[in-house]
């Protein structure tokens, strides 16, 4: 075996142009693939993170406010209702709660942020708890006291052209006090495109200064976003009915539904075009290996009259086939990799998508499997051509190659 | 060692045409012999020689390797028994492209799967047999013609063969080269080889110790 693949490795490097061809259309196989994957990942990660923004299952609101819930949280808009923080706790302490977070619902303010005038929306949350808004605070940017998240429309398209530097900040004055934005929510269609988030903690701090412009009850809060155990929605939906603390709930699910079914066409789309480049390049391997069989098989033939069995001698063209497919889609990968990184920022500009690239490690492991499969599809296209040959007597092969 | 019985081969031309390559062959070939097959060109001789040599099979009849049917073995038996048995040197430059004169010589052992480092010395000394120690590291296309059938002589020793199968070694060859591969096969006879060898010419043919003729695919 280990002497098999010293062979295969010396035909792939004396015959360069033969090896460039395979290498290259594995290679472009790989390349397509991995940017096809990345943005399905990407985009699956954002929609992750959109239906977080929008996925709490139950949303408790001052009673009375119950039927405005959902559009509140679809439409962003900062509508001045409020109820003690001690409802938070309360609910809290219900066995099958998850997770509970609390925001409150500020006011529409007109200002400049990042460079675009407009009424946007405030709404305080507090970024130690909440589990809508975290996945909009990736790639290690804490968020201070003084930092906002802001929305697309908020300002945040002309926030992405310096995203990555951080030497370069922006900031927006609200309520007389200068905050630096700290994170970009992208696009999805609703009001919350519009809306600046900013910490509770500040919005405590603002309240209680004098003359600072901002008002609301003090220790209360407008809304809790509940994630409970899976199952248990109804359950703790009555529980906290039980509690008698004058709040309406509602349950979230149905705005993550409605979300997944405009995400889903698109789902099937990307993942049929990933189906459509392994055919293609299936296809592209077997006519190219088809040809290459064909030229060789009176090299085949004589293998085969030396004494090699149709095992090893498929052994020794797949190990080919793989070897050469391997070097051109790691190389394919890595560049696909290296240009989608390096031009995320414009991506995301021109694209004007939903996109949260991912870490350094999910995209080595999607390398890596994107590797593995251009590899194996290689090796079963070239499989069938080289079955071809190898199937004939040697003498016929060493006839027909003549 | 290796006997023909009723032996014919034929190749489909169109749906109902057919070409008879070999018609009828009976021919027993002794072990150790030295044996030429001599005859025109479509005469059969090359199919005579893969028939024989186990890397075709025949449409009727029976082939017999070392009183063994090896007609019906299945493809891994016979690969084994040319692996073990066999050498082949072939009329057409029948090195592989892309490995070097010792690696295309340590070839039959690489694909036996029994390679060891001590081939490399073995393979060495055929290439010395053979007067072409000194371009060992050489590709086919850096060696003259003479020359890639030289080592495609030393590669098909490396097995140490119990029979060799040559189809006209020394065609389109100088008398020089030539006559170092008859040499060759003189000496393999002398430690016991059995030699057969595809010629049209009929002054090779009589330095066998036997010869058969074939005309349109008959003994004659």
């Amino acid at each position: 075996m280990n002497r098999l693949i010293v062979i295969a490795w010396r035909n792939l490097k004396r015959k360069v142009s033969r090896t460039m061809l395979l290498a290259g259309s594995a290679g472009l196989t790989a390349f397509i693939l991995f940017a096809s994957y990345f943005f399905v990942h990407s985009m699956e990660r954002s929609m992750e993170a959109s239906s977080s923004r929008l996925g709490a299952d139950l949303l408790v609101v001052p009673k009375g406010y119950g039927n405005q819930a959902g559009d509140l949280i679809i439409s962003g808009t900062a509508t001045p209702f409020y109820m003690p923080e001690s409802v938070l706790d309360r609910i809290r302490s219900i066995p099958e709660v998850e997770r509970a977070a609390a925001q409150i619902y500020l006011e529409t303010v007109s200002t400049v942020c990042c460079r675009t005038e407009g009424d946007f929306p405030i709404i305080a949350f507090d970024p130690r708890e909440d589990f809508t808004l975290r996945h909009w605070m990736a790639d290690g940017k804490e968020m201070g006291t003084y930092d906002i998240l802001i929305g697309s429309s908020a300002g945040g398209d002309n926030f992405l052209f310096h995203y990555d530097n951080q030497y370069v900040e922006e900031w927006v004055t609200l309520y007389g006090k200068d905050f630096s934005v700290k994170g970009v929510m992208f696009p999805t269609g609703m009001g919350t495109d519009h809306t600046i988030f900013m910490h509770r903690d500040a919005a405590n701090e603002l309240n209680e200064k004098k003359g600072s412009g901002l008002e609301f009850p003090a220790q209360h809060i407008s809304i809790v976003l509940v994630k409970t155990d899976p199952g248990m929605e109804s359950f703790v939906k009555r529980e906290i009915e039980k509690l008698d603390i004058g709040v309406d709930v509602v349950q979230g699910k149905g705005l993550q539904e409605m979300v997944n079914t405009q995400i889903f066409p698109v789902k099937i789309l990307s993942y049929m075009m990933i189906v459509l480049v392994l055919v293609m390049s299936s296809l592209q391997v077997a006519t190219m290996f088809t040809a290459l069989i064909s030229e060789r098989r009176k090299e085949i033939g004589m293998i085969r009259a030396m004494g090699a069995t149709r095992g090893s001698t498929y052994l020794l063209l797949l190990l080919e086939a793989g070897m050469a497919s391997l070097l051109g889609a790691s190389l394919g990968a890595l560049m696909s990799a290296a240009a989608l990184y390096d031009n995320r920022i414009l991506i995301m500009q021109v694209f004007q998508l939903p996109l949260l690239f991912p870490d350094w490690v999910s995209g080595l492991a999607i390398g890596l499997v994107t590797t593995g499969v251009t590899v194996l599809i290689s090796v079963l296209a070239a499989f069938f051509p080289i079955r071809s040959t190898v199937r004939m007597e040697p003498y016929e092969a060493i006839r027909e190659g003549e | 060692m290796i006997r023909l019985e009723e032996v014919r081969k034929s190749y489909q031309l169109a749906r109902d045409s057919w070409s008879h390559a070999l018609q009828t062959i009976n021919l027993s070939i002794e072990k150790g012999e030295y044996i030429s097959i001599m005859g025109p060109s479509g005469s059969g001789k090359s199919t005579f020689l893969a028939l024989a040599g186990l890397i075709d099979r025949p449409s009727e009849g029976k082939v017999w390797f070392d009183d063994k049917d090896v007609t019906t073995l299945s493809d891994k038996q016979r690969a084994a028994i040319r692996s073990q048995k066999c050498g082949f040197v072939f009329q057409f430059p029948s090195l592989i492209p892309t490995l070097t004169a010792l690696e295309n010589v340590m070839m039959p052992k690489t694909i036996a799967g029994s390679y060891e480092p001590k081939d490399e010395v073995c393979a060495l000394s055929l290439l010395e047999k053979v007067g072409l120690k000194e371009k060992a590291g050489h590709l086919p296309y850096q060696m003259s013609g003479g020359e890639q059938r030289r080592v495609a002589m030393a590669r098909a020793l490396m097995n140490e063969p119990e029979v060799l199968l040559a189809d006209e070694p020394t065609g389109a060859l100088d008398y020089e080269n030539a006559m170092m591969i008859m040499n060759v096969f003189k000496q393999l006879h002398e430690e016991g080889k059995t030699i057969l060898m595809v010629t049209h010419d009929r002054e090779l043919a009589m330095k066998a110790k036997r010869m058969v003729c074939l005309e349109k695919g008959r003994l004659v």
